[in-house]
């Protein structure tokens, strides 16, 4: 067919005013340098669930380092006239069934599950990262060794074996065996996480070209592997510390956790209990006091894992 | 057969784009994909659009059938196809236009089949989804309108088109057999049959086919035994016979096999096979072969060729190789960030490109480039600027070797099902070549030639199985830790993937500072000095030292990696794939850059890639390589003009625009 | 295929050898004298402690007490428990039960975590996506035994849809509700694994390449995105299952319920130290088996995955 018999296709230019080239490969020198950090912190910044978690959890933080700026009642102060007495001036909760007041256990309560939290996370992360790093990165044999201990601490469901190390510890439990106790069967999670993360990164381009360079294998893991393995790790932790705040509060509940003199949401939950049917309150606060703590971390994980998350971020 | 849609006169365009704007909706606002691009297309024809990555060419493409990813919408123009206007149909006439009348093979092969999935399924659902009566070939549109047309024949459905079934088959071998073994006796039999059997491809040969090839080989009363046996195909014997027609080998055992059982080049075999099982008027091939070697390549679009011919479809076919749309198509679309800069015969645009942005893709695309440099050898010219710029001046016969590699062997064991046992797989075979001071060899082969392991062995990354690597003459095996550390000081990599290659959490100065630091060469000012020197070295602004890779280009990150190979001074740079990932312009830059530096440097590259036309542009010598082995080496010249091996050969055809005579006489 | 399976289970022995020998750290060892808890306020006549310290081997040292344990462990003697009521006899009471409950909770995880978790991924960032993913996370964060409570006054007690507690009457029935709760929090793993899956799988290549052959939307899902998208999702499940019955001490408290955990949990409180190891020993053993199945089914489940 001849071309003069489509006159939709013959040779066509457009205006020579397209922009060219040399700026395809310029830089925006006025632009502030953004790190993948700078990143992530500005696809956070507009997202409001995570201003909403991070108040929560700044709150939570706040209640219990001092707690004496909220309510200036003493929760260990009882009463048996007020038990169950209803909400009044001073006690917007009312009474729970000792007649202690609601409201300062609640605040108090915070101290206790933070702490657990905190502390376990810490202890978790650190085990569970220098293990999984070691696995990940070294390998061979000495993966199968680390990976099967971690296999091993795996297969013991986390509360069944604390609540079996808790009885032992019956007579001096307090926050530091709870989070020793939790810590020691929470780790295998990171671990593996860890594990994955340094594998992925391991065989990266720009880690053949540092040992290229001469920079050594640790330097590399050090250096190299582990900032870029560390998102979800991060991310993990967050949503960890909130998982770790229930499982306390599970122990306390079952009366093996926290004793009786520390005050817990876990055991005032267990005590409100047998209160439910007339008294629906005496179980809301504590409980709804630790359900937005968790969800206050939990939220946080995800919105830490969708501004860190590398699939999101390219393009 | 309602298949009466309207007759196309062949002025009368299949596929009309006017003004078609597509946006995104990004965070950070609208984004304008496409902005205002025409684009017609007449039935039967072939026509690419070639751009660079971000230019809009597939985002235009995917328009067409409405598949625009995320938040991707048609903000303007019109997309008219045979008469329907797209962007305002309906979701359920779209969904019947998809397949039927508008095909599509994908770009790449690894991920666009469901992995869980069986080929075989996955092509009959193609079948399925658009109603597809298996039995007997349907001709397209097209034909049958020529044949109404020329002959003024009305195409009744012909018991001629029947296809041969599996059933069908192996019934008529078997009376073949017979026949034979009586008239000649068994062994001429087997010849007889083996030969038929492979012409007979079930689901794609037609009962007249049938009939022509039994009859050749000398079945008696041919014309009866076909007609009692062929009575059509069921969509099994179809989806082998589609895959055939693809070009796949064996295609009734491949099509009971998953997608990770096959190569990439079989993969998009099967991709193929899908998007033509409907015979569409219109085949949309988006970069169909980007990802394969240059051979299978080659092989796959000249099949994909002679399949629509045959079938009389239209192709739009997408591209960022320039050599390879002209080759490929009759008229051209050039787009450039999401407009379209130029559009024409494929022939009158390679010539006279009339818009600046396509001169510089013309006098860039390596394929095109490679062409030029031999057009203008063979018409006396002596193009030295198209050349690279060689340092170590003639052969003087002092070779000063910087770099050998003497009998190199690299035998992976990997290991098998069983526990203890394992396969040795030797990567690289008996691998010998010298890089000579201040010249570039380089290392050519596709994938799986080992040339990559023998990088890695250079690079003291991994060890040798067998063979010596001589640096300055000093045998690198007897280098104890301390000096291994100061021999990573020569000897630099620069990689494939500027995204992989720079850590994302170190900004571009720790980068380029890092080898200076790791080897405690001068202190924090001396360092950042140097730093600020290689910058200027590459070409970008010394404030480029503040950012991170993850805000630079690909093309700028490749130089932030050749300034940090550059930092410790080294005399060899192995280059892998360097060059591979890249635009074409960009590309060009890069390997005017690299040629700049060894002019001023005195360097000698390792370059290797699958990319024979590159190579034309930059390199003295070149070593091919095949399955481990080496099978040519010798200077580029040698190797262009007189290639000794059929595999080099092939590797030079292979080189797109190989049939165009575009040079010969134009002033280059 | 064998050569795997027998590989996954060589490996299964050095981890099921590991954590019997910690539990038995934890129970005999760490607690000091498991006798010595026994006889509470008055402590136990001594000719008893000893004939018992006899017969559990607490005299021997503590490897070779874990070694006679582990060798009447192979012949499936699991002991007597220190009231004198044969081990096996409390788990073929107990086990029954558990298995029951895990069940009726998979079932329940399974069938809403899928299901809300398909449409929430097809629609991601609408109404009913957003409002399950709030209900996902108030269920993780809100802990096991207030959801158990909650639902035990208000279906149980107030509405009286179903009964409060289980007791001695287990059957479908008296389980079902205890089964949701075990559940509950699985069901927004799985609802949130599901989505994340549908949601990615929908943007996958071969997704778009199925729609350009013609396929409807409706045979896109099914086929391509939901298959593909149950692979994690099957892993995470068979996972599960093991979490399930060793997590349902806290359920099966609430509501009263014979199984594993009640028994396991009362067994811990009197220091019934051969009935605390058997027993988690056992649900150990689950968890392990329940993830060599999880690795086959996913074998099974994806091509893709050699056996090597």
């Amino acid at each position: 067919m001849p071309e003069t018999s489509r006159p939709t296709q013959m040779h066509f230019f457009a205006d020579l005013d397209v922009e060219i080239l040399e700026q395809v490969d310029t830089v925006d020198e006025t632009a502030p340098p953004a790190s993948l950090w700078h990143d992530a912190w500005q696809s956070l910044r507009v997202r409001p669930i995570f201003w909403v978690s991070a108040f929560l959890i700044l709150l939570v933080v706040v209640v219990a380092a001092v707690p004496r700026l909220f309510t200036s009642t003493d929760p260990s102060y009882c009463d048996l006239m007020s038990s169950y007495n209803p909400p009044g001036p001073g006690h917007p909760f009312g009474f729970d069934r000792q007649g202690c007041d609601i409201y300062a256990r609640t605040i108090y309560g915070a101290r206790a599950s933070v702490t657990v939290g905190i502390l376990t996370t810490i202890v978790v992360v650190v085990l569970g990262a220098v293990v999984g790093a070691l696995a990940g990165f070294y390998g061979k044999w000495f993966d199968s060794l680390l990976s099967r201990i971690t296999d091993i601490f795996f297969a013991i469901p986390l509360v069944l074996a604390a609540i079996v190390v808790m009885q032992v510890f019956a007579t001096h439990r307090n926050v530091f065996t709870v989070v020793v106790v939790l810590g020691v069967f929470g780790w295998p999670q990171i671990a593996r996480i860890t594990r994955g993360a340094v594998m992925s990164v391991k065989n990266a381009d720009f880690i053949t070209a540092a040992t290229a360079l001469g920079v050594s294998r640790s330097r590399n893991l050090i250096r190299h592997v582990m900032p870029n393995a560390a998102a979800p790790i991060i991310v993990t932790a967050t949503v960890s510390l909130g998982i770790f705040i229930v499982a306390e509060a599970t122990l306390s509940f079952l009366g093996i956790g926290l004793p009786t003199t520390i005050v817990s949401w876990g055991a005032d939950i267990a005590k409100a209990q047998t209160a439910l049917r007339s008294q629906p309150s005496v179980l809301f606060y504590p409980a709804g006091a630790l359900a937005l703590t968790v969800l206050s971390f939990i939220m946080m994980g995800d919105a830490v894992r969708d501004a860190l998350d590398p699939k999101a971020r390219k393009r | 057969m309602t298949e009466t849609t309207t007759t196309n006169t062949a002025t009368e365009p299949l596929l009309a784009i006017r003004d078609l704007e597509v946006s995104f909706t990004a965070a950070g606002g609208v984004v304008q994909a496409v902005r205002g691009a025409d684009l017609t297309i007449y039935p039967g024809q072939t026509v690419a659009i070639v751009g660079e990555s971000g230019s809009g060419k597939s985002t235009l493409a995917h328009a067409i059938i409405s598949l625009l990813p995320g938040t991707g919408r048609v903000t303007g123009g019109s997309i008219v196809f045979n008469g329907v206007e797209v962007t305002r149909a309906s979701a359920s006439e779209i969904v019947a236009m998809r397949g039927k009348q508008i095909g599509l093979v994908p770009q790449d092969p690894m991920s666009n089949l469901n992995p869980v999935w069986k080929i075989g399924f996955q092509v009959k659902e193609a079948l399925r989804a658009n109603g597809i009566d298996a039995s007997r070939a349907t001709r397209s549109t097209l034909t049958s309108a020529m044949l109404h047309d020329e002959l003024g024949v009305d195409v009744a459905p012909d018991d001629d088109d029947l296809y041969l079934g599996r059933k069908a088959k192996a019934a008529l071998l078997a009376a073949l057999r017979t026949a034979i073994t009586a008239a000649q006796g068994a062994e001429a039999a087997d010849a007889v049959v083996d030969r038929a059997s492979s012409a007979l491809r079930v689901g794609a040969t037609t009962r007249s086919e049938v009939l022509t090839i039994l009859t050749a080989a000398g079945l008696p009363n041919a014309g009866a035994t076909v007609a009692s046996h062929v009575k059509g195909a069921d969509l099994t014997d179809r989806v082998a016979g589609l895959l055939s027609e693809a070009g796949l080998p064996d295609a009734e055992r491949r099509a009971k096999q998953y997608p990770h059982e096959f190569s990439g080049g079989m993969r998009q075999r099967a991709l193929i096979a899908i998007g033509l099982a409907a015979r569409p008027q219109l085949l949309i091939a988006d970069e169909p072969t980007s990802a394969l070697d240059v051979t299978v390549q080659r092989q796959i679009l000249d099949h994909l060729n002679g399949l629509t011919q045959e079938l009389g479809t239209a192709v739009l076919f997408i591209t960022h190789d320039l050599g390879l749309a002209a080759e490929r198509a009759e008229h051209l679309v050039v787009m450039y960030r999401g407009k379209v800069v130029e559009s024409g015969p494929a022939l009158e645009i390679l010539k006279a490109p009339k818009h600046p942005y396509t001169q510089r893709l013309v006098a860039s695309a390596p394929s095109l480039a490679s062409r030029r440099i031999q057009s203008a050898k063979a018409a006396g010219v002596v193009a030295t600027d198209l050349l690279a710029p060689t340092a170590g001046e003639g052969p003087s016969g002092t070779a000063d070797h910087v770099l050998s590699v003497a009998n190199l062997t690299k035998v992976f064991r990997l290991r098998g099902a069983r526990p203890g046992s394992h396969t040795d797989f030797t990567a690289v075979d008996d691998v010998s070549f010298e890089v000579q001071r201040g010249t570039t060899l380089a290392l050519v082969g596709e994938s799986g030639s080992g040339k990559s392991t023998v990088a890695n062995i250079i690079l003291n990354l991994i060890d040798p199985t067998e063979g010596k690597v001589y640096f300055d003459g000093t045998d690198m095996s007897t280098l104890g830790p301390k000096d291994l550390f100061a021999f990573r000081r020569r000897v630099q990599p620069i990689f494939q993937n500027p995204y992989g290659s720079l850590d994302p959490m170190y900004s571009i100065f720790r980068t380029i500072e890092e080898p200076l630091r790791t080897h405690r060469i001068g202190n924090k000012a001396s360092r950042e000095k140097r730093v600020r020197e290689l910058l200027d070295m590459v070409a970008l602004p010394q404030t480029t030292m503040r950012r991170y890779p993850n805000e630079l280009s690909g093309g700028q990150r490749q130089r932030i990696a050749v300034a940090r190979a550059l930092a410790l001074s080294p005399e060899v740079l192995v280059c892998d794939e360097a060059v591979s990932a890249l635009d074409v312009l960009v590309q060009a830059q890069i390997l005017t850059l690299l040629n700049d530096l060894q002019a001023e440097l005195g360097l000698s590259y390792l370059f290797i890639t699958h990319d024979l036309a590159v190579v034309r542009q930059i390199a003295d010598r070149v070593c091919v390589m095949q399955t481990g082995k080496v099978v040519e080496y010798a200077t580029t010249d040698e190797v262009f003009d007189h290639p000794q091996r059929d595999y080099t050969r092939e590797l030079l055809e292979a080189i797109p625009g190989s049939k165009l005579d575009v040079f010969g006489n134009a002033s280059a | 295929m064998a050569w795997y399976i027998g590989r996954r289970l060589l490996q299964m022995i050095p981890v099921f050898l590991g954590a019997t020998l910690l539990i038995y750290f934890m129970v005999f060892a760490l607690a000091g004298d498991p006798i010595a808890a026994l006889g509470g306020e008055r402590g136990l006549n001594p000719a008893v402690a000893a004939q018992l310290r006899e017969h559990y081997h607490l005299n021997q040292p503590f490897l070779v007490q874990y070694l006679l344990w582990l060798k009447g462990l192979l012949t499936f003697d699991f002991g007597t428990s220190f009231s004198g009521r044969p081990v096996r006899d409390v788990m073929a009471g107990a086990f029954p039960v558990t298995i029951q409950l895990a069940f009726v909770a998979l079932f329940f995880e399974a069938v809403f975590g899928i299901a809300v978790g398909l449409v929430s991924g097809l629609r991601k960032g609408k109404l009913f996506d957003s409002t399950f993913l709030i209900v996902s996370l108030v269920v993780i964060a809100v802990p096991v035994f207030v959801i158990g409570f909650t639902m035990q006054f208000l279906v149980g007690v107030k509405l009286g849809w179903l009964p409060p507690t289980v007791g001695g009457n287990v059957n479908i029935r008296t389980l079902l509700m205890p089964g949701i709760v075990l559940g509950s929090v699985s069901f927004a793993y799985v609802l949130r694994l599901t989505r994340t899956s549908v949601a990615e799988n929908m943007t996958a290549d071969f997704v778009r390449t199925a729609t350009a052959k013609g396929l409807t939307r409706r045979r896109v899902v099914t086929v391509h995105v939901l298959r593909n998208s149950l692979i994690p999702v099957v892993t995470f499940l068979g996972a599960d299952l093991g979490g399930l019955m060793g997590g349902a001490i806290v359920t099966e408290g609430i509501f009263n319920i014979p199984g594993v955990g009640n028994t396991l949990y009362h067994a811990i409180q009197q220091s019934e130290a051969p009935t605390v190891v058997s027993m988690v020993t056992v649900l150990v053993m689950v968890y392990i088996f329940a993830n060599l199945l999880v690795d086959l089914l996913y074998a099974a489940l994806d091509p893709r995955i050699r056996y090597a």
